[in-house]
């Protein structure tokens, strides 16, 4: 057994500093329990910074609202790729499950656990996935697809008609990049299958139901900058969520920030409670166990208490020193998750002294407590798991990382899994048993592992992953959801090991689900390459590898001219590229008759910004765009523009290759 | 240029030569069309099996199309032996429906109509109305061949009508599909009641294409009509045979209509073609009818019918001028000095002219069987007619080698010399004059000679 002890950053069992939140979120509960059946949606929306405890404010409200007769299906958190869809969005409320509060002692069952109300939705639900894998028309798919968010709708108000529903939705600030900048441009909304026009459209349509928002807020912070950082599509999002969800709030958005040095204090208190609670329940463990003559395994309890007996003093005497709490209050901004990363150092008997001095600040703290907490053994070196859920950002089993770390077999795999998950900034998925690391810790380690290139270690590491995600693609039988599963994978790691690859192994995919009409796999893969250049040392790494953003938006381009293409609209097709090209250099607007009344229609804010990722000499993309612009031409019987812009195409490719010869 | 480049630049180059092999097909160079998808063809790198057989399914399609039955066989069966692999259903159902054109161009549209109904098959189930709207007009076309079997006394007048019915059904709902909401007349409005309500696709040359096959399939129809008057013992199907023919002159005057908006040369002369031909059929049945009144003594009506026969006929003669008009000179064959040598085989207008000529030559040898002319002038017709035929039978053989157009020809021209008793002497002397006076080679009438004329 390994030598693993429970994390001190526990949850407290009540939570600290959020009673205004905690207050209206009740009273919106009461309210919705006192009426009669058929109220409109109520919606509250928590914005707040990453560990500054949203998630953890959440579950309390979950366990709440269900000691109040409501039924949720946990949180949804939007971060995951499989909630990156419409679909997936409607599966993880039905289903459940997804990112439940794992220390909750009422599991997470979804809604309609006895599948009274929703079977009429699975039906439809099943018509429209044999649809999709029987080939059916795009526009045909769209409308199946409205359908069954109409028998969702049904379904749902039929069942909160009985029992009042709380959704909950996580990380929402991800929502942001469901539309490309020539969708905007073009005004051009896929609707059906997109995440954002769920919640806008969906949503309000729902009875009798709580749902509560939450995410980063609208300030755009330094570490979350975007594709092109002159916009701010946080803000954007909000702005047009906070527009629809108006009429519905039960107040203001909640601004979630950081506890106060008194709720510090408190907060420290709490934890010292709760971890003297559960230090007495070891040592009744222990008692039990040695009555039942495991007198080794009763001893090891023992130490265990003992040693959490210290830390537990420890914690005590920083509640009762206000100079320190304010401190620590004042480098962790009194966020719970940075709280927690010194109370599980605390927990090892690092004393504080030796984790920071008064003149730092978390920024320079931060550095410091991740080398301690590499340096602890927990019965195994922490810092060799930490190394290996630092880059499995798309999760860790015990399978992986017995692939990772041959020299371990898979059980043992799993005890250190299980074993890390002690730690405050360890989370577990209950629905894929997936180990996460928190998104803050994430963060902090990108910022020492990508800050300059990757080195050999974690390159061969990336490598590793890799062959894993292709070994496991190969496999036969693999079920569709796996496939994607996988398939994503693939890209999200190709594309942090290297930019340039990734992206063609990501442009192969995304071509190879527009030719299968996996509608889904497209957007989600779409959202993965879009959501690594959010990141600005990646994207900065892509840019050198010659794989800028502005890439992607030019293949968003030509997709939507082909989806179109797909569908038999071939004047759409051909507006969307008559606009890209009256956005790209004096050859190609010349193509185009009515360039000016096109540029007109653009708002003034993302012409400058479509100019500048049009105004390329790419001649692949272009090649591309004239090449579906042209079959579009065709179809319409514009035969002496479909035959001016082929040719120019395949002009424009031979001199690439006489150029490359 | 690394692989990924490579790759990239193939699969556009192979996506842009096939859509110029459309092009060209759209414009009537079929022989071009061939060299494009051949180009796409070989562009083509082997994983990308889905794109590749698009190109191998247009080139079935276009091989089709010009006759090449062999060829056009070999590229939709590995077409289709792709998707039906590659389990995409869309493709699959247009590669079905090639299948079903390839063998009701080759005279199986039994076989024909089986395929063009499994693409209707899946372009129902998944709603998808580009494919049904092709498949309408594949199963369409299929069964206004099958319709015409009638001729060959496969079947009897009122089988082929119901053939021809369930035609018009086809095409109705094919017109439906490609043609834009903002150009429905009322007409079509309550015939979209009883429509499968797919979405409209603007594909304006698929419009034109069934315009032209319902102006062809009445025209046919009413040649039924006619041919079988006595059947029914009633003058009535007269009238409806005329009714017929009009109902082609105002479906071939749209497609004229469409194609002329359109600026497309090789749908105009094509649409002119079948249009003369309708007039021209038109004309033949008004001929009959006044040989019938003048037999009856019905003096008042034979001379309005006169009247009616000269403009109808006068129209056709008319139209025929009009197409070799408008068709580029480049394409014609000259006194003395034959084609140019630039011209390609493979263009349409090869065939337009090919057409033209037909049709002048049957409809002298239809007078010299129609009316009463004198020995003399009887002679010169026949003569004419002959010569006509011959540079009809030129110009397919140009548009491509051993066409169904090209042994049509050659076999009405035989049959109607055999019927007048002309022997294999004196066939072979007008044809040598013909060579001698175009300066062209009719070797394929050698064969046909020796069978038919002894």
């Amino acid at each position: 057994m390994l030598n693993w002890r429970p994390s001190l950053a526990l949850d407290t069992l009540a939570i600290i500093g959020r009673d205004t939140e905690q207050k209206a979120i009740q009273d919106a509960v009461a309210g919705l329990l006192s009426k009669p059946d058929g109220q409109p949606l109520s919606v509250a929306i928590i914005w707040g910074d990453g560990g500054v405890g949203k998630t953890r404010l959440l579950r309390s409200v979950i366990d709440d609202t269900r000691n109040s007769g409501f039924a949720t299906s946990g949180i949804v958190d939007l971060y995951h790729a499989d909630t990156h869809s419409s679909l997936g969005i409607e599966q993880a409320i039905l289903r459940g499950r997804v990112l439940a509060n794992p220390n909750s002692l009422i599991p997470s069952t979804g809604i309609d656990p006895q599948n009274e109300y929703f079977v009429e939705y699975w039906d439809q639900r099943n018509q429209l996935e044999r649809a999709a894998s029987e080939d059916t028309e795009p526009s045909q798919l769209e409308k199946l697809r409205k359908q069954l968010t109409d028998k969702f709708v049904e379904c749902f108000n039929h069942w909160t008609a009985t029992t009042p529903g709380l959704l909950v939705f996580d990380t929402v600030e991800y929502v942001q990049f469901g539309r490309s900048l020539i969708e905007s441009i073009c005004e051009i909304r896929h609707g059906a299958f997109e995440v954002k026009e769920w919640l806008t459209e969906t949503l309000p349509r729902l009875r009798d139901t709580l749902v509560i928002l939450a995410g980063r807020g609208p300030q755009q912070t330094n570490e979350q900058a975007t594709i092109h950082p002159s916009d701010s599509p946080r803000e954007n999002l909000w702005r047009e969520l906070l527009q629809v969800f108006q009429p519905h709030l039960i107040q203001s958005p909640f601004n979630l920030s950081g506890l106060t040095p008194t709720e510090t204090v408190t907060y420290f208190q709490a934890v010292a409670t709760a971890a003297e609670a559960q230090c007495q329940r070891i040592r009744a463990r222990a008692e039990i166990t040695r009555s039942r003559g495991g007198l080794s395994e009763a001893d090891e309890l023992d130490a265990q208490a003992n040693e959490l007996d210290e830390a537990v003093q420890r914690i005590a005497d920083i509640s009762n020193d206000e100079v320190t709490c304010h401190q620590l209050c004042t480098f962790t901004e009194g966020r719970p998750i940075r709280l927690g990363l010194v109370l599980d150092l605390l927990g090892f008997g690092i004393a504080m002294d030796e984790i920071f001095h008064p003149s730092n600040t978390w920024l320079g703290l931060e550095t410091a407590i991740l080398e301690r907490l590499s340096s602890v053994n927990i019965g195994f070196p922490v810092a060799d798991t930490l190394r290996y859920l630092s880059v499995t950002r798309q999760g860790l089993d015990s399978e992986l990382l017995h692939y990772l770390d041959s020299t371990l077999d898979e059980a043992k795999c799993q005890e250190r899994l299980e074993a890390m998950q002690s730690f405050s900034f360890v989370k577990v998925r209950p629905t894929t048993r997936m180990v996460f690391l928190h998104d803050e810790m994430y963060n902090l380690l990108d910022e020492l592992r990508v800050a300059y290139d990757l080195d050999p270690g974690y390159r061969e590491l990336y490598r590793k992953i890799i062959a894993y995600f292709a070994h496991r693609l190969r496999q036969a039988g693999l079920l569709a959801n796996e496939r994607e599963a996988y398939q994503l994978a693939l890209v999200h790691y190709h594309m942090r090991l290297d930019p340039g690859e990734g992206y063609q192994i990501f442009y192969r995919l995304v071509e190879e689900a527009m030719i299968g009409q996996r509608i889904e796999l497209e957007l989600k893969l779409i959202d993965e390459v879009t959501r690594f250049y959010q990141h600005p040392q990646y994207r900065e790494r892509a840019i050198n590898a010659r794989v800028p953003p502005d890439l992607l938006e030019r293949h968003n381009a030509v997709r939507l001219v082909l989806h179109f293409l797909r569908k038999n609209d071939n004047e759409q097709a051909s507006r969307v590229a008559e606009t890209v090209l009256a956005l790209g250099p004096s050859v190609y607007q010349q193509l185009v008759a009515d360039q000016g009344q096109i540029l007109a229609t653009i708002p003034q804010a993302e012409l400058a910004q479509a100019r500048r990722v049009f105004a390329t000499d790419d001649p692949y993309f272009w090649s591309s765009l004239l090449t579906v612009y042209g079959e579009a031409q065709l179809y319409l019987a514009q035969y002496a523009q479909a035959e001016r812009v082929i040719t120019l195409a395949i002009r424009l490719l031979h001199a690439e290759e006489l150029a490359h010869e | 240029m690394n692989d990924f480049q490579q790759w990239q630049c193939e699969r556009i180059l192979s996506r842009a030569h096939n859509n110029l092999g459309y092009l060209y097909y759209a414009r009537g160079s079929y022989g071009q069309a061939v060299e494009e998808l051949k180009n796409a063809l070989n562009r083509r790198t082997e994983q990308d099996l889905a794109e590749r057989s698009d190109a191998l399914n247009n080139l079935a399609f276009i091989y089709g199309l010009l006759g090449n039955f062999n060829d056009a066989r070999h590229y939709i069966e590995r077409a289709v032996t792709i998707r039906e692999r590659l389990a995409r259903r869309r493709p699959l159902a247009l590669s079905y429906n090639t299948s079903g054109l390839i063998n009701t161009l080759s005279d199986d549209p039994t076989s024909g109509a089986k395929d063009c109904e499994r693409a209707l098959q899946i372009s129902h189930e998944t709603h998808d109305a580009r494919v049904a709207g092709l498949a309408y007009l594949g199963l369409g076309f299929a069964k206004r061949r099958s319709g015409n079997q009638w001729k060959l006394q496969r079947l009897s007048p009122l089988e082929a009508a119901d053939y021809f019915q369930q035609a018009k059904n086809h095409f109705d709902q094919a017109l439906l599909i490609f043609t834009p909401h903002n150009l429905r007349t009322q007409e079509f409005i309550v015939s979209e009641q009883k429509s499968d309500l797919f979405e409209v696709v603007d594909e304006p040359l698929r419009k034109w294409e069934t315009l032209n096959e319902l102006g062809s399939l009445f025209c046919d129809w009413a040649w039924l009509t006619w041919r079988n008057g006595d059947i029914e013992h009633s003058i009535s199907n007269y009238e409806l045979a005329l009714e017929q023919y009009q109902q082609s002159i105002n479906y071939q005057k749209q497609a004229v209509t469409l194609a002329t908006e359109n600026k497309w040369l090789f749908q105009k002369a094509d649409s002119l073609d079948d249009l003369a031909q309708a007039y021209g059929d038109q004309s033949f049945l008004l001929l009959q009818m006044y040989n019938d009144a003048l037999v009856s003594g019905n003096t008042e009506n034979a001379n309005r019918l006169a009247t009616a026969v000269e403009q109808s006929r006068q129209e056709a003669e008319r139209l025929v001028d009009k197409i070799q008009d408008e068709i580029p000179q480049f394409y014609t064959i000259r006194h003395g000095k034959g084609f140019q040598k630039k011209v390609q085989k493979g263009e349409a207008h090869l065939l337009n002219l090919g057409k033209v000529f037909l049709w002048r030559g049957v409809w002298n040898c239809r007078d010299v069987l129609m009316k009463s002319l004198s020995p003399e002038q009887q002679e010169q017709m026949i003569r004419l007619g002959t010569e006509q035929m011959c540079l009809a039978v030129t110009y397919f053989q140009r548009y491509w080698p051993n066409t169904f157009a090209q042994y049509r020809t050659v076999k009405y021209l035989i049959t109607f010399l055999s019927d007048l008793g002309r022997d294999r002497m004196w066939a072979r002397e007008q044809i040598q004059a013909i060579e001698v006076k175009y300066k062209i080679k009719l070797d394929s009438l050698n064969p046909v000679i020796t069978d038919l004329l002894g």
